[in-house]
């Protein structure tokens, strides 16, 4: 017999996963890039629908998932602006993660396809500046697309900031970010869960490191990092600790009544303010993310 | 590390003495003799605030009294102003202080006053999942209710097993949290609480006392970059930084390093 208690918290848990779907399904118009006036808008919102679709991808077995993923194939990915915009942008956007995750719903697209795999003969992935977890993200996309890589996702893990062990307290956000960033590609979301290459040093740096950061963001109510770091644990061995337990109802607990997610705002003013929409596009670009970081997180759980 | 933070105290007083408040003047004497001798500097505040014994009246009856009491406490013998805080104590009336009942005792302790210690109020109400969202206020009066249960490192605080587990988690989520945002002030009451309960052995406890004993300056003085940007995006360009940010951090982070054994560092 399952215990209440956790029967209890999965009813939860897919009532908040409910709300945030919902959340998406509402505002979905606002990822597609094609459907905003602005360029500066629509070179935003081509990041937010990649990372919706690697949300899908994550959760592929899932019918609402799987639906998802066939608006963004048929309203954003095919479009021939996107995709030009796509190609012209390999190392800048998420734009080979993007057909990845696609790829990995099983919508795939040989026309663009084959644009890319010449681009990439050409060397234009390569013609561009990336740091070691964001040159490990692209390795990782190369894979699930199909592609072969320069270098291994053991050898460009040993560059990251997560490889390097770094002392807590001087860590940025954005240091923070290519911590988890870069458990999320040397895990493969969760589908390696204990990498090979991993040292014993590693793992030691991930099980103290992870759960102090985690329990600093709950408590800076950064609802973002706090998501990416709740998922980077449910990637290792760390998540047997029940300790987790009041952090996720913490996280739980912060959801918006509309099912979204306050993202940390970092000072981010809003831009023309004096637009109709205004307050409709800075409350989609100050949340989409942590309210899709959410979603990956519970279904990293659920796995 | 105190050698130096007593040498910037007892120069601060030689240089403000006549414009200083009975409670910076307690602060004061409290930094300086936390480290040894009072010396001229200590014995100067010491009895002119004897010799204000109206002011310290008062001060007693605004509720103002700990770090009176912890400064005369510091010295190494009794002197007119021990006599001064007696009487003053005795003469409160209890009910008129709004003090925890533990950091009253604790209070009358000090003064002299013999009396069994009550409960703990805080920390029996104390929620471990509120460690989250404690407020600054929360923290600061759970830590010196736990300064106060210790008689200010005189006993081990008589927790429970269950009291002392939830205390124990809080203290060192704080710490964590206190040192990475370079907050000297939240940190002292939260590292001293650690000690004070025996938690030596804890990670983010040996980090906190480094990040404390690395804020001060060459001058002896401790400072707090953060805290004075916060000063000054609330319009407050005019503050005496050295009154109202060097002196409290001075005497929070000297008291903490040499209760913690780091005053040599």
């Amino acid at each position: 017999m399952r215990n209440a208690t956790l029967d209890r918290e999965i009813e939860q848990l897919q009532a908040t996963e409910e709300r945030a779907l919902g959340w998406v399904e509402r505002y979905f118009e606002l990822f597609n890039p094609v459907a905003h006036g602005d360029a500066r808008r629509a070179m935003y919102v081509i990041k937010a629908a990649a990372e919706l679709s690697l949300v899908c991808s994550l959760a592929a077995g899932d019918d609402r998932y799987r639906n998802l993923a066939q608006r963004i194939f048929a309203t954003i990915f095919s479009d021939d602006r996107v995709q030009r915009y796509l190609l012209d942008n390999l190392g800048g956007v998420p734009a080979i993660g993007f057909y990845a995750s696609m790829r990995q719903c099983g919508l795939d697209d040989s026309r663009f396809r084959a644009r890319l795999e010449q681009r990439l003969q050409r060397g234009h992935g390569e013609a561009t500046e990336r740091t070691p977890t964001a040159e490990l993200d692209y390795a990782h996309s190369l894979i699930l697309a199909g592609f072969e890589t320069q270098a291994s996702v053991p050898e460009l893990f040993r560059w990251t900031l997560l490889s390097r062990h770094p002392p807590l307290h001087p860590l940025t956000n954005d240091d923070v970010y290519a911590l988890t960033h870069a458990m999320f590609f040397a895990t493969d979301f969760g589908r390696v869960e204990d990498p090979p290459f991993f040292t014993t040093a590693d793992r030691s740096y991930i099980a103290a490191a992870f759960p102090r950061l985690l329990a600093y963001y709950v408590w800076r109510q950064n609802w973002d990092l706090a998501a990416e770091l709740l998922l980077s644990i449910d990637y290792t061995d760390v998540r047997s600790c029940d300790v987790f337990a009041e952090e996720w109802r913490l996280l739980i607990a912060a959801q918006n009544d509309d099912g979204s997610y306050d993202g940390p705002l970092d000072g981010v003013i809003l831009e023309k303010p004096d637009t109709p929409d205004a307050e409709e596009w800075t409350a989609f670009r100050n949340n989409y993310h942590t309210t899709l970081a959410v979603l990956l997180a519970i279904n990293g759980v659920r796995r | 590390m105190a050698e130096r933070a007593r040498e910037w105290l007892a120069r601060f007083a030689a240089t403000r003495f006549e414009t200083l408040s009975i409670r910076e003047l307690a602060l004061t004497l409290f930094g300086i003799a936390l480290s040894g001798p009072p010396g001229d500097a200590g014995e100067r505040i010491a009895e002119t605030l004897a010799g204000r014994a109206d002011d310290v009246r008062q001060e007693f009856a605004a509720g103002r009294f700990l770090t009176l009491l912890l400064a005369a406490d510091a010295m190494p013998e009794a002197t007119p102003l021990s006599s001064l805080l007696r009487e003053s104590w005795l003469a409160l009336d209890p009910a008129s202080y709004s003090a925890s009942p533990v950091i009253a005792w604790a209070c009358g302790q000090l003064a002299g006053k013999d009396a069994p210690m009550p409960s703990l109020r805080l920390l029996l109400r104390f929620d471990p999942r509120a460690r989250y969202v404690a407020t600054p206020q929360f923290v600061r009066e759970l830590a010196q209710e736990i300064a106060a249960a210790s008689l200010f490192g005189r006993l081990v605080p008589p927790l429970t097993a269950e009291e002392r587990r939830d205390v124990t988690t809080a203290l060192r989520l704080w710490a964590f949290c206190y040192t990475k945002e370079r907050d000297l002030d939240m940190l002292c009451p939260v590292v001293r609480a650690m000690h004070l309960l025996g938690l030596e052995g804890e990670p983010e406890y040996h980090d906190a006392l480094e990040f404390i004993a690395g804020e001060q300056r060459s001058d002896g003085h401790f400072g707090m970059h953060e805290m004075g940007l916060a000063i000054l995006e609330k319009g407050g360009d005019d503050i005496d930084r050295e009154r109202e940010l060097y002196l409290p951090l001075t005497v929070a982070s000297t008291w903490t390093l040499t209760m913690c054994g780091a005053g040599d560092a």
